[in-house]
Parts: structure tokens; C-alpha cells; sequence
């Protein structure tokens, strides 16, 4: 029913007016609705009296405010219960409202059913509800979405670490491997790689780059592993034959390494750590700035590094030497 | 000789809490073994009774569903008076009700004083949507508090949850 007016009027005509006698009980004023008969017909000892005496009851609840509130004498104010729901008969439930006033000094109690102001409300209160309860569920689904994703972004770094640590592990077994054939050269790689990596700190260089050329640092040789070992371990002059295929490492390396997933270039640093700027390099014969800037670095820690170290051929040079040679060459093309 | 119903014990119970976390469907499943999935919010106060026997004593609980309490609706301590015992309804699929419950828990006890409740963790057929680990529900119990896990869907601990707090008000220190 659409018209307010009207639902007013129905629930004024579901109202029952009683009026508070001296001893406690209430003289109904009209005659009281069939539902009114039905839910108090324990608390009518006539059809125009009702005792209420049950105060686990909501009206013998209600009564108890009523009574102070009728004793205080204030006038023209209703004071209202709230509004009860009881079952009428089985399947059937009535909402109710109770009102309590003074009326030209008479204690008057009024009993409202709320058939229409009372689904209207509970419309509104149940909407009103019903998008509290749709706005927290979402509210929880986004501290479960956000919840999900820190603990997708801790197991994406913990897999991270795992790789890399993999990696590492995988780097040093074959650093070991490929030594363990020229032992006279063993710690050549790792400190190559030292080098390699304070070049390119100093070159100011972002980390990013610096970890590719740790990796290149460690693995250049790799390709020696192709190199018979008494060429490597030979004490003299190496034949132009001997000379060949000792510089096939740089090739065999590349080859090694070219269809593994590295986030950097690693297989072609490998292949050109031995390029010179000027050309006279190999395995390419590269020159400038067609060298990797990576392989660049790792020519001159390569070459710093065998200059500072004994060789079986010739003893050390010396750091001292070594860098003296690196300083007086600056600026011209590199020849090793 | 007294008849039977001199021997009928009368005890007001209240069913306390957020909205929503099913007070009303424990009282349906309770007292006439039904449920509903669809939610229908509770005006005011919703009377139910039902005759149970404790102890071999015959006593009606006189049950008073207060609406669920939130920003619109606060809860009325006048319809508290006169209770024997309540429950406090949590909905283990909504963490903020336990709160609500925990602030209700307060206001019952400035009310009421120190009379019998059972905290309920309601919803629990819901596990894949629990809000609230059984570290909480240790803490309660370590708290004091009365905990029983129901389901009124499943009509799991709803029987055992009235029987208990029956008992505890008809038979102290229960």
C-alpha cells in the first residue's frame, strides 16, 4: 500500500486505548482487535480487562517504565516501548508497539499493531543492513586479496633467493671444475671477477650491471674445459696450434652458455673477453665500442689479474707493474 | 498438591549481539527446528518460549530476540531487566562482531550484574569464510567466557548451547 495516509489510518484503527485502574489492571476502552484477544486472552479475565502481572513478558517489561513514567506526572509526552514481535498463532507473527501517557491525569496505555509503518521500517532497516553486510564482505575480500598478495611477494622473493642461490652454487661448481684441470691458474676466475666488479663500482655502474659482470667474472674461462690440460699446464712456448686452441675458449665458452636463460648477456661478455679495442683481439676481431663495455672491463681485470699472478711460463709481474701498464696505456687501444 | 504448572520455572533469556550473526535463526532452529538461508533483520524485540526440561525441573525459557545491535540500533538496557541469562552471538565469519559482542558483554554486565551468558560462535559450517582463528576463542575461554560453537544451518551445538545456559541459571555454579 503506496498511500501513507491511509497506512496511518489502518494502524490507528489496530490501536487499543487502556486506562490504568488503582489496583494495577487496565480497563480497555473499545473493544479490543480479534489479535489483541487472541495474544492477551491469559491476561483478560473479562473482555474489557487486562492484568499484566508476567514481567519476563515485554508489555509486564514495559509496564515497569510505564508505571515510573505515569508517576512522574508528565503530561502530553508519550513514552514509547520500541517495538515486539510475538507469534500470534503458529506461522503468524504481530509487531507491536506500546505507548505510555497522561491524559487529563488518567494513565493512559496504548497497544499499536504496526502492520504497515512496521514492514516499511523493517524494509529500510533490512536494506540498510544488507549493504553494510555486502560493503564488509568486500572490505574482507580486500584485506584477503592484500593479504594474498604480500604472501605471493614473500614466496616470489624467498624463490628469488633460492635461484639465485642455485645459481651461485652452480657458478662455483663449474668455476671448481674448470680450475681443477690448471690448477697453476686455480682463483684466476674469482679474482677476475673482484677485479671486474671495483672497475665497474668505480665506472659507477649500477648494481644490476655489476651482478651480470660478477657472473661473467666468474664463468670467462669456462671454455678452457674444451683446452687439453697439458696445454694449459704447459710451461713454454706455446706451438701457433697449441696457440688456437687455447683461444677456442672463448668460442667453446659462448657456446656453453648461449642457451642458458641469464637475465644479462653473460654468453657474449664470455665470447668477447678477449676483443681489443683495437682490433687485434679474438675470437671476432672486434673493435671500439662494438665490444660489449662489459667484456671491456672484463679484458682489463683479466689482464691485470695475469699480469699480477705467477704463471708456469714466466714469474709475476707484479700488481705494481701490472697497474702501471693499465695506467700508461690509458687512453690508447688495448694490446695483450 | 500443587499442579503443573506451580512447578513451571519461568527464566528470561536474551540473545545479544551484532546484527546479522544469526540470533534469530538459532532461536527458529532452537525452537521450531527450522532455518532460512535468507536474512531478515529483527525489529525491536522478537518474544519466543519453549518448555524444556532441566535437571528434571519443567522450565520455560521466555527467549527475547533483541535486534542485532549497530549504528542504527543501540541496545535498549531496559529490555534486559529481569533476565536470568543471555547469550552473546558471534558470527565467526565476521571479526568486528566479536567486538560488538565484547562491548554488549559490558553493558549486560553493568545492567545485570554477574548472571549467567554463553558466548556463541555462530556460522561455523562456514569454514572456508571464518574470520577468526581458535586462538581467539582460547583467549575467551581463558577470559572466563562460556564458548560453544553452533551452526544453526546445520542445527550443530544449538540444542547443547540452550541446555547449558538452561542449566546454569536453574542450577548454580553449573
Amino acid at each position: 500500500m503506496k498511500n501513507t495516509t491511509l497506512k496511518k489510518i489502518f494502524d490507528v484503527l489496530d490501536t487499543v486505548i487502556l486506562e490504568r485502574q488503582s489496583d494495577g489492571s487496565f480497563d480497555i476502552w473499545k473493544e479490543a482487535p480479534v489479535w489483541f484477544q487472541i495474544l492477551f486472552a491469559s491476561c483478560m479475565p473479562v473482555s474489557s480487562k487486562l492484568a499484566i502481572s508476567d514481567e519476563t513478558s515485554f508489555l509486564g517489561n514495559f509496564l515497569i517504565d510505564a508505571a515510573d513514567y505515569w508517576n512522574s506526572g508528565k503530561d502530553k509526552q508519550v513514552l514509547w516501548s520500541g517495538a515486539w514481535e510475538e507469534i500470534l498463532e503458529p506461522g503468524e507473527n504481530i509487531l507491536m508497539e506500546a505507548g505510555a501517557i497522561c491524559l487529563e491525569g488518567r494513565d493512559i496505555l496504548i497497544i499499536r499493531a504496526l502492520f504497515h509503518t512496521g514492514e516499511a521500517y523493517k524494509e529500510a532497516l533490512q536494506s540498510a543492513r544488507e549493504e553494510i553486510i555486502a560493503s564488509d564482505k568486500l572490505a574482507l575480500l580486500g584485506r584477503e586479496l592484500e593479504e594474498y598478495s604480500d604472501y605471493l611477494e614473500r614466496e616470489v622473493h624467498k624463490r628469488t633467493l633460492q635461484v639465485k642461490k642455485t645459481l651461485e652454487g652452480v657458478i662455483e661448481a663449474i668455476t671448481v671444475i674448470t680450475e681443477m684441470r690448471d690448477p697453476y691458474t686455480a682463483g684466476h676466475q674469482k679474482r677476475v671477477d673482484l677485479l671486474a666488479c671495483a672497475i665497474a663500482r668505480k665506472m659507477g655502474l649500477d648494481n644490476e650491471k655489476i651482478e651480470s659482470l660478477r657472473i661473467a667474472g666468474a664463468l670467462h674461462d669456462i671454455g678452457k674445459i674444451y683446452v687439453p690440460a697439458e696445454i694449459l699446464c704447459k710451461p713454454g712456448k706455446l706451438s701457433d696450434l697449441e696457440k688456437a686452441l687455447l683461444q677456442a675458449h672463448s668460442q667453446a665458452g659462448y657456446d656453453i652458455l648461449k642457451n642458458i636463460e641469464f637475465s644479462w648477456p653473460i654468453a657474449e661478455i664470455v665470447l668477447q673477453h678477449h676483443e681489443n679495442m683495437d682490433g687485434t683481439g679474438y675470437p671476432g676481431g672486434l673493435a671500439g665500442d662494438n665490444i660489449l663495455l662489459k667484456a671491456r672491463i672484463l679484458r682489463v681485470a683479466d689482464v691485470v689479474e695475469s699480469m699480477a699472478s705467477h704463471r708456469l711460463y714466466r714469474p709475476t709481474l707484479g700488481s705494481r707493474n701490472a697497474l702501471e701498464e693499465i695506467e700508461s696505456n690509458r687512453g690508447n687501444p688495448l694490446r695483450c | 498438591m500443587s499442579n503443573e504448572s506451580d512447578n513451571l520455572v519461568k527464566k528470561k533469556v536474551c540473545m545479544l549481539g551484532a546484527f546479522a550473526v544469526g540470533k534469530t535463526s538459532l532461536v527458529r532452529r532452537y525452537v521450531e527446528n527450522m532455518f532460512s538461508e535468507k536474512y531478515q533483520t529483527t525489529i525491536g524485540v522478537k518474544i519466543d518460549k519453549k518448555v524444556l526440561e532441566i535437571e528434571g525441573r519443567k522450565t520455560v525459557l521466555v527467549i527475547w530476540d533483541l535486534a542485532g545491535k549497530d549504528d542504527i540500533v543501540d541496545l535498549r538496557t531496559s529490555y534486559l531487566r529481569g533476565a536470568s541469562g543471555y547469550f552473546l552471538v558471534v558470527d565467526k565469519t565476521r571479526t568486528n562482531t566479536l567486538q560488538v559482542a565484547q562491548d554488549v558483554q559490558r553493558a549486560a554486565q553493568e545492567t545485570l550484574g554477574n548472571i549467567p551468558f554463553i558466548a556463541v560462535m555462530n556460522k561455523w559450517d562456514l569454514e572456508g569464510k571464518w574470520d577468526m582463528d581458535e586462538e581467539t576463542i582460547i583467549d575467551l575461554r581463558i577470559k572466563g567466557w562460556d564458548v560453544i560453537k553452533t551452526s544453526a544451518k546445520n542445527n550443530t551445538g544449538v540444542e547443547e548451547a540452550f541446555m547449558a545456559l538452561g542449566r546454569k541459571m536453574i542450577i548454580p555454579g553449573k
